[in-house]
């Protein structure tokens, strides 16, 4: 009597544990990442821009690696700051992984943007970041393909010279070149780290 | 024959009585402190990100950067934040970040800032900020600066704000 209770209850938990293993399995494909997924059947987009090197930097010859795209401004004291921190969280939790993450920030401010400014400022969150530039027509083909919303406001009140409003959201990239995330800018670095980690696996 | 050493029985009694009304008011006035008169401006938190500003930028250097700081109010009258004085930039502003589905703007704060009673002014990335507008130099991480905080009824505070690359709390 004791014995078979106690087989019973036994044969109970490995039926539950494997119905949770099976519902993990399950969830695991579509319902695992934190931030928003984007449809599966975005077509690939592509662009190039030029990089604080100098050099040309080609998203689909990214391949292989997470792509994590971000809009901002050196001059942006705030927010595009706080993203490149997180950043930095996000490169040194991922360890020996972050080789194979690429880190890309995009002017919305092409005008006071030089190569040199981006780079001493990337350089002081991290060298391996990436800061792209261009003209204002490739500049602003990439912005219509990401749906980023880039708005100049100049105001009466302040001292300082221009403000750009502009998109926050982190764009990311699989390792096969397609966009599959949207990631609030105000994410918290576990979050990150979380979706990066299971678009490596 | 003992001599008895010590105070008079009627002294004695009369010490005793003082001690405990000593005792009651010291513990009275612990537990239930009256909020001193007029604002108590407590300022905590108080921190600036790095930014690389060239030796030659110059008066307009173009150069932006932030203080993030926590004021709080211990006392019993509401007081009010005017302006931010400090000489690491050519002038400070109080601004506010605005995010409208991840599109963000900033707006100046005109008038200052309430810091309410037994309340607290909590500036943080993503909200209120100081804006530092023509930095005179780099701010490197670890570095400390001046800020003097004007209020309308403590006056001026002077903080110094710390430069780290993330916040206190991470």
């Amino acid at each position: 009597m004791f014995h078979r209770s106690e087989g019973r209850s036994g044969a109970c938990a490995a039926i539950a544990l494997a119905l949770i293993l099976l519902a993990c399995a399950g969830c695991r494909k579509t319902e695992n990442f934190r931030g928003a997924v984007m449809p599966a059947d975005m077509p690939i987009v592509d662009f190039t821009l030029t990089d604080q090197n100098n050099q040309p930097f080609t998203l689909s010859r990214q391949q292989g690696k997470v792509v994590l795209l971000f809009f901002g401004y050196t001059y942006c004291p705030d927010v595009c700051p706080m993203t490149l921190s997180a950043w930095k969280q996000v490169q040194g939790a991922l360890g020996d992984d972050a080789r194979n993450v690429r880190f890309v920030y995009v002017t919305v401010d092409p005008k006071r943007d030089t190569l040199e400014r981006l780079k001493s400022h990337l350089e002081i969150f991290s060298d391996d970041f990436i800061g792209l530039t261009g003209s204002e027509k490739a500049l602003n083909e990439v912005y219509s393909k990401f749906g980023v919303f880039r708005e100049i406001e100049k105001f009466a009140d302040s001292e300082t010279d221009y403000l750009v409003n502009h998109t926050a959201r982190i764009f990311v990239f699989d390792r096969d070149g397609r966009w599959r995330l949207g990631i609030s800018y105000n994410a918290p670095v576990e979050d990150i780290v979380h979706d990066i980690r299971l678009l490596l696996e | 024959m003992m001599k008895r050493i010590g105070l008079h029985p009627a002294n004695q009694k009369r010490g005793r009585v003082r001690l405990a009304v000593g005792l009651l008011l010291a513990t009275g006035l612990s537990l239930c402190r009256p909020a001193p008169p007029g604002p108590a401006i407590r300022i905590s938190d108080v921190w600036s990100r790095p930014v690389a500003v060239p030796a030659e930028a110059g008066e307009h250097s173009g150069y932006t950067g932030v203080i993030y700081l926590t004021i709080a109010n211990d006392g019993s009258t509401p007081d009010r934040l005017q302006r931010i004085e400090t000489a690491i930039c050519r002038v400070a502003e109080m601004h506010e970040t605005l995010a409208e589905n991840n599109r963000m703007r900033m707006q100046k704060i005109e008038g200052g800032l309430d810091v309410p009673v037994r309340g607290t002014l909590a500036m943080k990335p993503g909200g209120v900020h100081v804006m530092l507008i023509d930095l005179r130099r780099a701010l490197h991480e670890g570095d400390t600066f001046g800020a003097t905080l004007v209020f309308e009824k403590s006056g001026a505070i002077t903080v110094r704000s710390t430069v780290r690359l993330h916040g206190p709390s991470g």
